[in-house]
């Protein structure tokens, strides 16, 4: 009669072992208790005895072979002993999976977070088992190549995606995209500000009334290029100058925080290729019609591809135009290692109380998000309520800097 | 040997100079030499059963029976033995079967904790053997309880506990300590320093010169003994146990002696500790020393050593069978022994439970 042992649990809730040394061959008799093969486990390196006496007809995996609990590890011819006889383990049971599969160390594991032979904390291990990464794919970065949960991230952001893709759907309904260039910059760079920065957002509403006044009489005037924009960039940095902390960046590494002295706002601007921040330099020093012409020509050039790369670098603060479908709230993502960004949502006509009546007003919303690490909510709310003032009374700005 | 370590009988059995033979007959001379080889052969077959996957899990105490049995000798069976885990030998010699053992390492239906522990955490409310509770040093204060509550109904009775050198770092030693001076509690404080912490040496586990020494800043009193060595462990233990009962307070014993085998099935002391430090304790081996020492006596042969052998290896063999033809106990008794009675919430998922078992009969 064939027996097959099957690896045992030899630890508490291990779930594979690697071979390390053979002690017995294809053909050799052993007895009861003597000892098989030494299997390494995440806990402790023991010798296997054998709870029966026969001939070994056969051995699964060589060394180095990682074998799963509750795999057939040897087979022992047993002659006349019947099945009453062979004590029957119980704690030779797989946690699951096809148990009669031996792989080599260091190969995949079979799931996920498993990781084989992958240095990982248990908090890291649950992340990936939880997120679906297989942890013999990813690089270690901490002491002796261990996996940290910002290895993750890393892993998340790159390779990952694709492979994620690649197993939910039958690959004839996929298009696969390259996630190169543009695009993957834009993400690291996001995911950098996502991981650092400690973002939350605040959201007011504003009365554009007058504003729109202004721009509209400006604009009968024959300066028709003359959109909000140039007065929300004046309005932004009369906050800006009020609370300094709101154009600044963190240093973690020297733990100071940067008060910036000048004001190069940033535009974050859809392209074809995907985000663009073409920057508006000394905001504070230039006219409205100036900076109309920058903004236009800034926001061209980045759409047709023709930036400079000194026109992508340097800014400050920046501002995101939510535009025409700019939906009421958004939770914008700080353009690192900036401390703040604010969306400006589309202004439209809204039934609002003024002296006790229902009115219609030109309303716009402000969204904007903060690093808490250096910002915190009171500050953003009084940067906001400061900048709201120069657009609910555009005629503030003629007074701006006089402060 | 130190002047200050407790010690009757030397590495090769003989008696050391100028010390006394404490006065025990022959034949509980050979119940202590039983009890010890018993202890040993046990761990080694269940550490067998272990990696065969027969039971999920096992403490040995290979090197140490002679601190753990010369030490349980010494109390009387009205006294309360307070385990840690690797003192199945104190068991053993108080009577507790290897059946009830077994069958416990097993978790099968004649398992007297029906399961609900792991394999070594064994328990007999009859033989005064408190529950086996591996939370590091939570029993050392229960030791206080068990004493105290003896002296306060005017009962003569002591209580011994059991913990290892790690638990001397734990919070509740020095509780436990402390109450004890205090209320001068019956209590005997058995600390086996077999050098060990799991991976953490003793010479990272305390900057007192000694564990006994820790005894003094109590105000209770701390000696020294060879712990490989039965009979002086047998001898301190007794006058411990002496001065507890006639309400003289307690005592904290440091036993030296060595954990030989792995922490638990789980370890793998390779990783941490030298092979050649294993072989220079080996040769202190409490069991071969006693051994060397009955020989040396008059009281033991290799005839009946050999015959002994024989008698344990069947003992067990016999044991180890019938265990594990048990199937493991009825499923309903996962709801009972927590509660004296059941409440609804558990009478609920028994019903539901009930439910299910009926249907999978249809």
């Amino acid at each position: 009669m064939a027996y097959e042992f099957k690896l045992p649990d030899i630890g508490e809730g291990v779930v594979e072992g690697e071979i390390v040394h053979w002690l017995v061959a294809t053909g050799d008799t052993v007895d009861e208790d003597q000892p098989m093969v030494e299997v390494m486990t995440d806990k402790a390196t023991v010798e296997i005895p054998s709870p029966v006496k026969g001939t070994v007809t056969k051995t699964v995996g060589g060394e180095g072979d990682i074998i799963a609990v509750g795999a057939t590890l040897v087979v022992i011819d047993v002659g006349e002993m019947g099945s009453a006889d062979i004590p029957e383990p119980k704690y030779a049971k797989g946690a699951g999976g096809p148990a009669d599969e031996s792989r080599k160390a260091g190969a995949p594991a079979k799931k996920a977070g498993g990781g084989g032979g992958a240095l990982a904390t248990p908090a890291v291990r649950n992340v990936a088992r939880t997120r679906g990464i297989d942890l013999s794919k990813v690089t270690g970065s901490g002491p002796g190549g261990r996996i940290t949960k910002d290895d993750l991230d890393q892993f998340v952001k790159t390779d990952a995606v694709a492979a994620a893709v690649g197993q939910a759907e039958p690959e004839a309904s996929i298009e696969r995209i390259p996630y190169r260039g543009l695009r993957r910059k834009i993400g690291a760079h996001l995911s950098l500000s996502k991981r650092s920065a400690v973002h939350y957002t605040y959201v007011e509403e504003v009365d554009v009334t007058s504003l729109v006044e202004l721009r509209d009489s400006l604009r009968v005037r024959g300066y028709d290029h003359l959109n909000y924009l140039p007065f929300v960039l004046k309005a932004v940095v009369a906050g800006l100058k009020k609370f300094p902390l709101v154009n600044s960046t963190l240093d973690e590494e020297k733990e100071e925080i940067l008060l910036k002295k000048v004001y190069h706002l940033g535009i974050a601007t859809a392209t074809e290729q995907g985000l663009l921040v073409p920057v508006v330099r000394d905001v504070d020093k230039k006219s409205l019609l100036q900076l109309s012409s920058d903004i236009e020509r800034l926001i061209a050039g980045a759409r047709d591809g023709k930036s400079k790369l000194e026109d992508l670098k340097g800014s400050t603060f920046t501002v995101t135009s939510l535009g025409r479908m700019g939906g009421l709230v958004a939770t914008p993502v700080i353009n690192y290692p900036e401390v703040a960004i604010l969306g400006v949502h589309r202004i439209e006509k809204r039934p609002v109380v003024r002296e006790n009546a229902v009115v219609i007003r030109d309303m716009m919303n402000l969204s904007l998000s903060a690093d808490h690490r250096v910002v915190d909510g009171w500050v953003a709310a009084e940067f906001i309520h400061y900048v709201m003032r120069f657009l609910e009374s555009p005629g503030l700005l003629l007074l701006s800097g006089e402060e | 040997m130190s002047d200050t370590i407790a010690g009757i009988i030397d590495e090769k059995g003989k008696v050391r100079s100028g010390a006394v033979v404490p006065e025990i007959g022959r034949d509980d001379l050979i119940r202590l030499y039983r009890a010890m080889l018993l202890n040993r052969r046990v761990d080694e077959r269940m550490l067998t059963l272990q990696r065969q996957g027969r039971i999920s899990f096992y403490v040995g105490a290979a090197g140490e029976e002679g601190a753990i049995i010369g030490s349980a000798f010494a109390m009387q069976d009205k006294d309360w033995l307070i385990p840690c885990y690797r003192e199945a030998g104190a068991a053993f010699l108080r009577g507790y079967s290897l059946t009830d053992f077994t069958n416990q390492l097993f978790g099968n239906s004649e398992d007297k904790i029906r399961g609900k522990q792991m394999p070594c955490h064994w328990a007999s409310r009859e033989l005064r053997l408190a529950s086996v509770s591996s939370p590091v040093g939570s029993q050392i204060p229960h030791a206080n309880g068990f004493g105290l509550a003896a002296k306060f109904t005017g009962r003569k009775e002591v209580a011994l506990v059991y913990f290892g050198d790690g638990a001397t770092s734990e919070g509740d030693f020095h509780v436990a300590c402390n109450i004890a001076g205090v209320y001068k509690a019956p209590v005997v404080f058995f600390c086996r320093n077999n050098q060990w912490a799991i991976s953490v040496p003793v010479e990272v586990q305390t900057a007192s010169e000694t564990f006994a020494i820790k005894a003094k800043a109590y105000g209770i009193e701390g000696v020294q003994v060879d712990g490989n060595d039965v009979l002086a462990v047998f001898q301190v233990t007794a006058e411990a146990a002496e001065r507890a009962r006639k309400g003289e307070g307690a005592t904290l014993i440091e036993a030296i002696t060595y954990r030989q085998g792995a922490h638990t099935s789980s370890d793998d002391p390779r990783a941490y500790r030298s092979e050649d430090e294993v072989a220079v304790w080996k040769k202190k081996d409490p069991i071969d020393r006693f051994r060397l020492f009955l020989v040396d006596q008059g009281h033991w042969s290799a005839g009946q050593d050999k015959k002994l052998e024989g008698e344990l290896n069947e003992e067990i063999q016999t044991a180890v069978r019938a265990a594990e033809k048990l199937g493991p106990p009825d499923i309903k008794t996962v709801f009972e022994d927590v509660f004296e009675e059941m409440p609804w919430h558990l009478r609920e998922q028994l019903d539901e439970l009930n439910e299910t078992l009926d249907s999978e009969v249809e």
